[in-house]
């Protein structure tokens, strides 16, 4: 056990408030999305192109804090409330420094950037911590699901079937993983192949949803699947090159449109019974050119996230994110706070401290 | 004495003739901290030539080998780096070096002015946090865990009240710890330069030496506690029953870093400067009488003699060696940095063909 004190220092304390209104970009709510928020009790936190985002609500705004990577792509955040974050080639833990306290900007958490592992540039575009503490990420350089030893190699425990061996070559585009009740259940690739390099050519068509307990694949025929999860029993998948939220059935592998967003559909997470979905305009050229919503654009694309009624198949809310920012990868959800910010210690905030002391 | 020139742009070196036959007999590597920015590591190429690498850590300060995981720790100006060995036994990397050593986690302390790092017998790491005035612990989740700070402090804060700067691990635990004073008053310890500075017994809190002028790395050797006197240049045993020091070699700087390497010692030296905080000291008169310019670099000391026996020399712009430890049984040491694209590629998946 242990808690936190907070330590002034004796030179003037350099940190401003906390939460800033970010310069970089700007972030659009749409008429409801405050107080959906609000209402939810929750924030979220959005990597998009070299940011990471936490959105939250400070006097009915909305509020937006912002760190920056070199890239930043995979999160998740633990249930010890800390947050995981890949970057181009470390996977960081950001830790709540306030304990309960509140933050020189009104927060309710602090995330400090506490400790960064070096992963290598392997692609790391999910991530999850399953019922045993222990964190996951695909990988798309392996091609599966790794985690780190204790020496920091890469320990791959989870591959597609179609994959034959643990190695250091992208051949399917491994991208997204889901659990089930804490255990590694699903994950996702751009496509069902084995040979190097492979996924390059199939991303409009060739992705899959591997059942990773059965070790078979579950459906085909996705176009650059991501962010599996399940919620309430039901498996989600975003089907980001169609652009469309999927609801696939566990039994049959059958999947139906729950939506359809203006944009790759990239990013999942679910706040009570609402899912939020990242969307990002489609690029013109590289590899995800081929998909079918860069193919046949929607008339409006769009950057940001939606707030989904999974049931009613709608958009409900949506935050619109312009300037400055790239590719939305990953949404994750602070449960319980409504103002988080996040801080790279060694460069924001060595004005300040937080002292482990062990209570007993 | 001849020397030879082992010179690269940013590191400008020069050693003593029997310098290289000396490491190769130690059967050791060293590596040392130049701040403000590098971290040197030393060892020997196929001919027997010396092989100097270096990488880029800002403000590299205390160093620590975990030798049982071959791992070293890196104290830098606000976070402390694990470099953990990539290669097996055995293995080499295809330019010859017998140890890879990359940067694998990264854990922030704040701004503490990590002085001495320690590896305990669990394998965790202690630090001299100087600015708070404590003996600490990494933390997963906060900036560092205080586990001792000496008794006269009311307790860790960053007010840098003695100077605390030096640990003597022993026996897998922190032994000991020297102070540049016993000031109990904010950023006192640059009044007692001269002689204001102690080893203190970390079990007891004893004051077990005093009168020491910026003592810095204290260290075991078997059975004796070894010390730099930086403020006199001279490398010394503590008699720890008089609470007396013993000087046993005087170097031509401010001595600080210690390790030893068999019957040796390798002391580091700075340069002090008009002015700053390592002038004005006993070490400047002595060498100011024999005419002597102070020296940056590595000295190998004979522990029996008193004698310098081996040096290197690092000329140019730097003026601070930090510390200095040894890597028994290593001959070419090799490291990635964080600044190219090698950390980015260095991948390694268990299992994988390699």
């Amino acid at each position: 056990m242990s808690d936190a004190q907070w330590t002034q220092p004796v030179a003037p304390v350099t940190v401003g408030p906390g939460l800033v209104a970010v310069a970089s970009l700007n972030a659009t709510p749409s008429a409801g999305f405050v107080a959906w928020l609000r209402a939810a009790g929750a924030s979220l936190v959005v990597s998009t192109g070299d940011k990471l985002l936490t959105i939250g609500v400070r006097d009915d705004q909305i509020a937006v804090s912002e760190l920056r990577f070199d890239v930043v792509m995979g999160l998740a955040v633990s249930p010890d409330g800390s947050l995981l974050a890949a970057s181009r080639w470390q996977l960081h833990e950001l830790h709540d420094a306030l304990a309960g306290s509140r933050g020189p900007g009104g927060e309710d958490r602090m995330l400090f950037n506490q400790v960064s592992h070096t992963t290598g540039f392997v692609g790391i575009r999910d991530v999850a911590v399953d019922r045993t503490g222990r964190v996951l990420f695909t990988t798309a350089l392996c091609n599966g699901v790794a985690t780190l030893t204790d020496r920091g190699d890469l320990d791959l425990v989870a591959r597609p079937p179609f994959v034959s061996e643990a190695v250091v070559e992208e051949r399917c585009h491994a991208l997204g993983l889901g659990l089930d009740d804490g255990e590694l259940a699903y994950l996702t690739a751009a496509a069902e192949t084995d040979e190097a390099g492979g996924w390059l050519g199939m991303v409009a068509d060739g992705g899959v949803v591997v059942d990773v307990r059965a070790d078979k694949v579950l459906t085909r025929g996705l176009s650059l699947p991501c962010s599996p999860r399940v919620h309430g029993d039901r498996l989600y998948v975003t089907d980001g090159g169609t652009g469309e939220l999927l609801h696939v059935d566990r039994g049959t592998g059958a999947a139906s449109s729950v939506v359809t967003l203006p944009g790759i559909a990239r990013g999942l997470a679910f706040i009570a019974d609402r899912a939020v979905v990242g969307c990002s305009v489609p690029p013109d050229e590289g590899p995800y050119a081929a998909l079918p919503v860069s193919l046949e654009r929607p008339a409006e694309p769009r950057h940001g996230i939606a707030v989904v009624d999974v049931d009613a198949g709608r958009v409900e809310h949506t935050l619109t994110i312009t300037g400055g920012s790239g590719e939305v990868h990953a949404v994750a959800v602070v449960e319980q706070a409504q103002l988080v910010g996040i801080r790279w210690q060694h460069i924001d905030a060595e004005g300040w401290f937080v002292l482990e002391t062990t209570t007993g | 004495m001849s020397e030879g020139q082992v010179s690269t742009e940013e590191l400008p070196l020069r050693m003593s003739e029997g310098f290289e036959a000396w490491l190769a007999a130690a059967d050791a590597s060293l590596v040392f901290a130049l701040p403000p920015a590098k971290l040197v590591f030393v060892g020997l190429d196929d001919g027997g030539g010396i092989a100097v690498f270096e990488r880029t850590f800002d403000k590299a300060m205390g160093i620590a080998h975990d030798a049982e995981r071959d791992a070293i720790y890196v104290g830098t100006r606000r976070e402390i780096w694990r470099l953990q060995n990539a290669l097996a036994p055995g293995e080499q990397t295809p330019g010859g070096h017998d140890r890879l050593y990359v940067p694998m986690r990264r854990s922030s302390t704040g701004y503490v002015n990590i002085h001495d790092l320690g590896v305990q017998d669990d394998g965790r790491v202690v630090m001299v946090n100087t600015r708070f005035g404590c003996l600490a612990e990494m933390s997963r989740t906060h900036s560092f865990k205080p586990v001792w700070w000496p008794p006269f402090l009311p307790g860790p804060a960053p007010n840098d009240r003695c100077h605390l700067n030096g640990l003597a691990m022993r026996h897998g635990v922190p032994d000991a710890v020297t102070t540049v004073s016993t000031s109990t008053e904010v950023d006192g310890w640059r009044a007692h330069r001269r002689d204001g500075g102690a080893i203190i017994d970390v079990a007891s809190g004893e004051v077990i030496c005093h009168g020491l002028s910026m003592p810095h790395s204290p260290r075991w050797h078997g059975d004796d506690l070894w010390v730099a006197n930086a403020g006199t240049g001279e490398l010394g045993r503590v008699d720890t029953e008089r609470g007396r020091f013993e000087p046993v070699a005087a170097l031509p700087g401010f001595a600080r870093g210690l390790c030893f390497v068999g019957d040796h010692a390798v002391v580091g030296t700075s340069k002090p400067r008009h002015g700053d905080i390592y002038s004005g000291l006993a070490l400047d008169d002595r060498l100011s009488a024999k005419g002597w310019p102070p020296r940056l670099g590595v000295f190998v000391v004979d522990l029996r003699s008193g004698e310098v026996v081996e040096w290197l020399q690092v000329d140019g712009a730097a003026r601070e060696i930090f510390e200095v430890i040894a890597l028994p049984g290593v001959r070419r040491p090799a490291a990635l940095g964080l600044t190219s694209d090698e950390i980015t590629t260095h991948v390694r998946l268990a299992g994988a063909p390699a």
